[in-house]
């Protein structure tokens, strides 16, 4: 079968399960990843539930796994931006960004960062813009491939062509280049797994709860990095220099919810929010921790335990979400009708934490038009719960949060039964 | 020897509640220690790079990871040493994680922990030899033990990526829990007419060889080798297979054990499964009041079932639609705790059936007290904080998902483990949720926890590529931790002869003295310890290894 | 030598690595705590477990000694700790002739029960604090 090659599209954990599982079958794969490194969301969050074990020490064995397979060949920077079905298989155009950095001469060092003029003034997305990077960087210290970029928008040489190159001088094995360009690939790949994953929403809207206007109303996402050790606090829950001790969740932030389109429910909000509350308790020990819900969905193994620990725990839970959080002289404040109760109540706190939902990933939209993929109302990728990888496109399957939402096991899951059909398509 | 020692911070999980400087600092001026190395992750690429450019530069000939414990990344870890030129079996893994720094809080008492524990590492891999894994053939064929959805579609994948199945369903007939479902979401369907299609597929492949009305009865041997006696009426037959895959399902949970419900007792109470069932002969018409109970068998402490079933909730709204499409006029009332509406589709659903009048109720039902006109609810509702009564002419209530029957029985059979709820066990929760600790024995669908019908068609699938990875070359490595004969110091007592329970060990009439049969050896190491003259040793154990080990551990520090 | 008069007990455990080492290894992911003077040595089978470990590691200072295995039935190795049993059974009646048999324990704890192999441990760390006073 040696012949054989299939192209994985996104580097999260459904498509590192998948590339992994087809190279243990015997396939030639290629991944592609649009980002610098692999790793997806996953390798952004803490720790994971119900178990609490940390996300790097599960995920980044498995990421090095890829890097080093030899059935494996992955493409960071790349996306598709063609795919036209030939026979059986699929000729895909391939977009490579440049890196601006040789991979074969980097040994990550990282003296080019220290170095950058830009140290400290560019957003760092993978931080959630709660940090500052420079123009030359990486992601985070375990990415892989352990390779630095440039990112050419923040670049001053790049983007306004002057820059004195400070990265250049440090730099011993001369390994940045600013003449790469672009590039296009073109491939024949046999069949597609793809795995774009998923982007959340963005509260901003919502203008009551006071996202983006009030301080200390943070979204999990960037709780979560705010609880890393990899994280812009070293993994010090603190805010502005100080931590905090009253801490206030809001669940079911986008989801469940016809005003911001999105009816179903995300699956996952309702237990990284009770994990939230384990962390804080356990790294704050006098913390006082509210979490408002509609339904508490602790439904996968170990997940009502998980959930029944976090309530005895001292987290108290409340049912209703709040209409508002306003600004007050020693932080915020969160008015919220307690349905059990049926009282409304006015709860201080210093933080706030927004359980945002999940969307389809920013591009998924794009992906679908060149592949011809059929989406559902919110723009999932369409599949039947009987064949649940199996697009409306022969050969081409889909896995993870890309079909609907899912936790990291129903991903892995997910991602197996992709294998599973795109093997059976390869020997029809 | 050179030492190379690797000390892992694990985020915060290690460095929080152990002193690594403390560490680094005890070790680094002992003898023979070459270098002592921390990382936030020795296991991310920055710290297997820093493991191996140590290997090279000082030349170890050991190399002990404190970290995580050895059943995560082993063979990562091991691949590591081997790239960098080392015999992997020199490597020795301590466990300063689950061992330490999360049993204890004391970050002075856990770092002398850490310590010693490292040092019986140093100690007892002195003693460590360079070991080879063994080749061994691997049969490419499976045994599936349930012929369920998550069996079936297990059988299905494997039988065309060209192994020989074996399936074993003990009914009379496939297709297990969701051949008896009316409709099924959210595909709509009819449960039969999906197991149908299956089935028909299935007969297709003249590799799968299905066993109906059949059961295993005894099994043994070793990954890729394993012998597996299936039983029916027209006897027993022995199958040599690769790996197995266990897809024994669920029992659907028996109200009956609950005598406050009246389930068993009056008519009028039943179950969905029984409404899936005979949905269209029910004692119901316009105008009749249907309750619907959530979470019957789950959720609940004192009945075992501290877990949420994931399907019933669905099944409960499933089951008031059904009513009100049938009868406008019907009262249909659930009563929940959360609404955990999980499948696909499942949050909209329950949002539509709202609109069309099933009402929600967010209670706690005590008893059901059956009365002539109609059965009494008593309860409590937890948003008005108000006790209740309520007549209702039917009571459906929505059952959970309780472990196989046979979990105990197929536990033994194949020496692998079941959870605190009696599921069975997963190898990890996240990344390895179909894998069980033995190597080639799978666990898919339901048997290892609620699932609805998608997730156990992707565990069955998804566990049937894995194992297919395994046998698909035909060989395998297996490791090499067997016993062996010191022929100077055998007696010929033939003690451990008599101890091996896997009979590997063979006298040598003319030699007098006993040697292994390497295939056969388990690994157990009982002769080892049964030998009078300590003549027989088990690789990787043997009595100096663990002998020093016990004294690390007890030489104060 | 460590001694073996001071307050905290030292205790080493043999565990089998199917079943008990994994329940000390949930233990571990569960975040369960127990004293820190229990220590693990791992062995493949609990009938690996020669009697001259245990009394060496009470020689050497060790303030007690248990060996875990799988429950009887449940042996990976098919019988192993049904030898366990009854080696430990006659270790058991030689150290009861010294007074010393309370230093010895044998326990069966299966993959999934951390809670047990926590309650057992720690069972048997206190038990022999209270007899050191
Ligand atoms: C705050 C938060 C906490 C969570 N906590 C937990 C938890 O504790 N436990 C748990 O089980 N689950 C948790 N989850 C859910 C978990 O993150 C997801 O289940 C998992 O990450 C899904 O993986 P994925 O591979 O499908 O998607 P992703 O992780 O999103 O990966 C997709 C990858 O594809 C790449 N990509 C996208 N489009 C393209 C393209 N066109 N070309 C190339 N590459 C592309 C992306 O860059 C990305 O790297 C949490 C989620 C959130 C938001
Ligand atoms: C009332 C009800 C309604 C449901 N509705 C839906 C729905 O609408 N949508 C949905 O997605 N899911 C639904 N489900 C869940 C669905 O039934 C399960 O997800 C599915 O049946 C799981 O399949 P399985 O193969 O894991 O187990 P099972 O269906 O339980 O199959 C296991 C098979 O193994 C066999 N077996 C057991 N022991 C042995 C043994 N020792 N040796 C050999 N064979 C053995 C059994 O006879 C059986 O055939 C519902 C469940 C219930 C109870
Ligand atoms: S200085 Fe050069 S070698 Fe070092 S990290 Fe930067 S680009 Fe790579
Ligand atoms: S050229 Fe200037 S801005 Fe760009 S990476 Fe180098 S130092 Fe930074
Ligand atoms: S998982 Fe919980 S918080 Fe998230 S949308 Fe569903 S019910 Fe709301
Ligand atoms: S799915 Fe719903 S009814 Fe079933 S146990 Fe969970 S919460 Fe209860």
């Amino acid at each position: 079968m040696s012949e054989i090659h299939v192209l994985v599209i996104g580097g999260g954990i459904a498509g590192i399960t998948a590339a992994l599982e087809l190279a243990s079958c015997g396939v030639e794969v290629t991944m592609l990843e649009e980002g610098p490194s692999i790793g997806g969301r996953m390798i952004q969050l803490d720790k994971t539930f119900p178990t609490l074990d940390c996300s790097s020490c599960t995920l980044t064995p498995k990421m090095v796994e890829v890097a080093l397979n030899p059935k494996i060949e992955l493409l960071t920077l790349a996306m598709p931006i063609e795919v036209l079905r030939e026979s059986r298989g699929f000729k895909v155009k391939i977009r490579k960004r440049p890196r601006y950095v040789d991979m074969s001469r980097c040994t990550a060092c990282g003296l080019c960062s220290d170095a950058c003029v830009m140290k400290g003034r560019i957003r760092h997305e993978f931080d959630c813009n709660l940090s500052k990077r420079p123009a030359i960087y990486i992601p985070f210290p375990q990415a892989v491939p352990q390779k630095y970029l440039i990112d050419g928008m923040g670049c001053l040489f790049i983007s306004r062509g002057k820059c004195k190159k400070a990265c250049v001088d440090v730099c011993g094995p001369n390994a940045i280049d600013f003449s790469q360009k672009e590039e296009i690939l073109e491939r024949y790949y046999d069949s597609i797994i793809v795995a774009p994953g998923f982007d959340l929403y963005d509260p901003t809207e919502k203008k009551e709860l006071g996202y983006g206007t009030l301080e200390g109303v943070l979204t999990g996402l960037e709780f979560e990095r705010l609880c890393s050790v990899t994280g812009p606090t070293g993994g010090e829950i603190k805010l502005n220099g100080k931590v905090p001790r009253r801490f206030y969740f809001i669940q079911c932030v986008g989801s469940r919810d016809r005003q911001t389109g999105a009816r179903f429910c995300s699956r996952v909000c309702c237990m990284y929010t009770a994990k939230h509350a384990n962390i804080i308790k356990d790294r704050i020990k006098d913390a006082q921790i509210y979490i408002s819900y509609i339904d508490v969905r602790a439904y996968g193994k170990g997940y009502e335990e998980f959930y029944k620990n976090t309530q005895d725990a001292g987290t108290f839970y409340i049912r209703g979400i709040p209409g508002e959080v306003v600004q007050t002289k020693e932080g915020l404040l969160v008015r919220v009708e307690d349905m059990l109760s049926g009282e409304i109540r006015e709860i201080d706190t210093d933080v706030v934490i927004l359980a945002t939902g999940v969307r389809p990933h920013k591009g998924t939209e794009e992906l679908c038009n060149i592949m011809s993929l059929k989406k559902d109302e919110y723009g999932f990728i369409k599949v039947n719960a009987t064949e649940p990888s199996r697009t409306n496109i022969e050969g081409i399957f889909v896995c993870g949060m890309a079909s609907g939402p899912k936790d990291i096991a129903d991903t892995v899951a997910s991602a197996g039964e992709a294998v599973a059909r795109c093997m059976e398509y390869l020997k029809e | 020897m050179r030492i190379g020692i690797f000390i892992c911070h694990c985020g915060h999980n290690i460095k929080s509640t152990v002193d690594i400087e403390g560490l680094k600092g005890y070790f680094k001026g002992l003898n023979n220690i070459a270098c002592v190395e921390d990382y936030p992750f020795m296991c991310s690429e920055p710290g297997q790079a820093l493991i191996k450019s140590s290997i090279e530069r000082f030349g170890l000939g050991r190399v002990i990871i404190a970290a995580c414990t050895k059943a995560l990344h082993q063979d990562m870890f091991k691949n590591l040493v081997r790239d960098a030129g080392l015999n992997p079996f020199l490597l020795r893994r301590v466990s300063i994680r689950e061992h330490c720094s999360w049993t204890g809080e004391d970050i002075e008492k856990n770092t002398s922990k850490a310590i010693r524990l490292i040092r019986a590492g140093i100690y007892s891999s002195a003693h460590y030899e360079p070991l080879e894994e063994k080749q061994v053939e691997v049969n490419k064929s499976a045994l599936i033990l349930g012929g369920g959805i998550s069996g079936m579609s297990a059988a299905a994948f494997l039988a065309r990526a060209g192994i020989e199945v074996y399936l074993v369903e003990k009914e009379k007939e496939l297709g297990g829990h969701v051949r008896h479902l009316e409709d099924v979401w959210p595909v709509r369907e009819r449960g039969k007419d999906i197991i149908e299609r299956m089935t028909e597929e299935l007969k297709t492949l003249n590799n799968v060889h299905i066993f109906t009305s059949s059961r295993l009865v005894s099994f043994g041997g070793s990954f890729g080798n394993y012998e597996a006696v299936i039983e029916n009426s027209g006897g027993e037959i022995k199958v040599i297979v690769g790996g197995v895959i266990v897809a024994i399902g669920f029992t659907a949970f028996d109200p009956s054990i609950k005598p406050e419900l009246q389930y068993g007792i009056d008519k009028r109470v039943i179950t969905t499964l029984e409404f899936e069932e005979k949905m269209h002969e029910l004692p119901i018409k316009e105008g009749s009041r249907v309750a619907i109970l959530h979470c019957i068998g789950s959720r609940d402490e004192i009945i075992g079932r501290p877990y949420c079933s994931r399907i019933c909730c669905i099944n409960a709204i499933k089951t008031g639609e059904a009513i009100k499409n049938r009868f406008k006029d019907s009262y249909v009332e659930s009563f929940y705790m959360d609404v955990r509406s999980h499948p696909r589709g499942g949050e909209e659903f329950y949002e539509d059936t709202q609109e069309k009048g099933l009402l929600f109720t967010r209670a706690n039902i005590s008893e059901i007290i059956p009365e002539q006109g109609g059965l009494v609810l008593r309860g409590e509702d937890t948003l008005l904080g108000m006790p209740f009564e309520r007549e209702f002419d039917l009571v459906v209530l929505s059952i959970g998902m309780s472990p196989p029957k046979d979990n105990q029985e197929i536990a033994g059979l194949l020496k692998i483990t079941l959870d605190k709820d009696r599921f069975f066990l997963e190898a990890h929760p996240k990344l390895r949720p179909y894998d069980t600790a033995l190597k080639g024995i799978f666990i898919a669908g339901t048997c290892s926890g609620p699932k609805d019908m998608e997730e156990s068609i992707n565990h069955g699938r998804a566990s049937a590529v894995k194992l297919y990875g395994l046998l698909n070359l035909g060989y395998a490595f297996i490791e090499p931790f067997v016993a062996y004969v010191d022929p100077k110091r055998c007696s010929g007592c033939r003690m451990c002869e008599q101890a091996c329970v896997a009979k590997a060990i063979k006298f040598d009439e003319g030699l007098h003295i006993v040697r292994v049969e390497e295939a056969a050896c388990m690994g157990c190491g009982l002769c080892n310890a049964t030998c009078p003259s300590s003549a027989i040793a088990l690789k990787g154990y043997k009595d100096t290894i663990i002998d020093d080990e016990i004294s690390a551990l007890t030489e104060a520090v | 030598m460590a001694e073996g008069n001071k307050e905290t007990p030292e205790i080493i455990g043999f565990a089998c690595s199917f079943c008990s080492f994994k329940a000390s290894e949930m233990a571990g992911s569960l975040r369960m705590k127990y004293p820190e003077g229990v220590k693990l040595i791992e062995v493949p089978c609990s009938s690996r477990v020669d009697p001259a470990f245990i009394i060496k590691a009470l020689m050497e200072g060790a303030d007690g000694v248990f060996v875990a295995g799988c429950h009887p039935g449940d042996c990976h190795f098919i019988k192993g700790n049904y030898y366990t049993r009854r080696k430990i059974a006659a270790l058991k009646e030689m150290f009861r002739a010294f007074s010393i048999d309370e230093k010895l324990r044998l326990f069966w704890v299966s993959a999934s029960e951390a809670r047990r192999f926590v309650d057992k441990v720690t069972d048997m760390y206190n038990n022999i604090k209270e007899t050191k006073r």
